[in-house]
């Protein structure tokens, strides 16, 4: 019988950057550099963030890899909405 | 002459993300092999081969800091007079690769002559670890890798082969065989299970069960991926999983 082992090296890290209670959602407030890199994987899904250099609105979508959409049209469109009903 | 261990080799596919968007897997990368010996404690390394005439030769080291930075250094080879990488104490090792093939075998290991990490035969361009910067997160994650077994032997095919999980110490991985050998099937990335493989687990599987052929053939190599179950916030992971690939021979 032939026996060949391979031990193979491997490696992960973790991100701890925010501890958040995952049944937390969360405004966070930051500039464009702030955003997502550093956020994605660490807050909850549905957590927004505005973006204060470029008066952009965004929503986490649970993705760890680039998980924000921009809902700065959606966010607009609801200010008129509540303006429009005085 | 029969097959023997020396004949059994394990090499990287040739997609290795260190991303989760580029693809995973595919065909063998003959040049790069998985299997090396990490660093004892942290230290500089240095490089040499076993051959005069290899002075034109650029090897790149990678690894990660003392402070926990991915760092490399390239250096030219100096035939056998050992060159020390002089930039960076490491804290492991995450790579070796040369720019271009060699007439002996290069060996990195630690300064002064000290414990080997790694090989490079004639032909090949060096050895790699797995998972490279993998992450856990907030939520579970499964990461997979791509490796071959070869049969190296010129002419025997090893008989009746079977894979086994030989040692698991962070208990975090399955594998699983392809349906197919010498396959080259890549996932979009490595978040994404591959399709053409058997269950994962960590039970022995035979090549027959896998293939339909029972002999891994001279020269052909079975894909096995690893699965990487990280849970949430999984605490970081420095370790090794060790595959054990069996068989006769004539």
């Amino acid at each position: 019988v032939v026996i060949k082992l391979f031990e193979i090296p491997i490696e992960t890290s973790q991100m701890p950057l925010y501890t958040v209670n995952r049944r937390d959602r969360a405004l966070y407030i930051g500039t464009a550099a702030d955003k997502p890199a550093d956020l994605d994987g660490h807050v909850e899904p549905g957590s927004l963030f505005f973006e204060s250099d470029t008066a952009k609105v965004y929503i986490y979508t649970g993705n760890a890899n680039n998980g924000w959409v921009d809902i700065t049209a959606v966010a607009a469109a609801g200010v008129l909405a509540a303006d429009s009903r005085g | 002459v029969s097959i023997s261990p020396s004949d059994l080799i394990a090499y990287a596919a040739l997609n290795q993300p260190e991303d989760e968007t580029s693809p995973a897997g595919g065909a063998i990368d003959p040049d790069t092999r998985v299997v090396f010996t990490d660093l004892a404690a942290n230290d500089k390394v240095e490089v040499l081969s076993s051959a005069i005439a290899d002075t034109t030769q650029h090897i790149t080291v990678r690894g990660r800091a003392t402070n926990g930075s991915l760092a490399q250094e390239t250096v030219l080879l100096n035939g056998t007079t050992p060159v020390v990488l002089n930039a960076n104490t490491f804290e492991r090792i995450e790579s070796a690769a040369l720019d271009a093939d060699t007439a002996g075998t290069v060996t990195v290991r630690r300064q002064g002559g000290g414990a080997t990490i790694g090989t490079i035969p004639p032909g090949e361009r060096g050895f790699t670890r797995l998972f490279i910067k993998a992450f856990s997160a907030a939520a579970p994650k499964d990461y997979y890798a791509k490796v071959f077994l070869k049969n190296a032997h010129a002419t025997l095919s090893l008989l009746d082969a079977v894979v086994k999980e030989n040692a698991d110490p962070t208990g975090r991985i399955t594998f699983a065989l392809q349906n197919t050998i010498n396959d080259s099937e890549a996932p979009v990335n490595r978040l994404t299970a591959p399709v053409n493989v058997t269950a994962f687990g960590n039970s022995d599987i035979t090549l027959l069960a896998a293939t339909g052929t029972a002999d891994l053939a001279a020269g052909s190599a079975i894909g096995v991926w690893l699965k990487l179950s990280l849970d949430a916030d999984n605490a970081p992971i420095k370790s090794t999983y060790t595959i054990e690939l069996d068989g006769n021979s004539v």
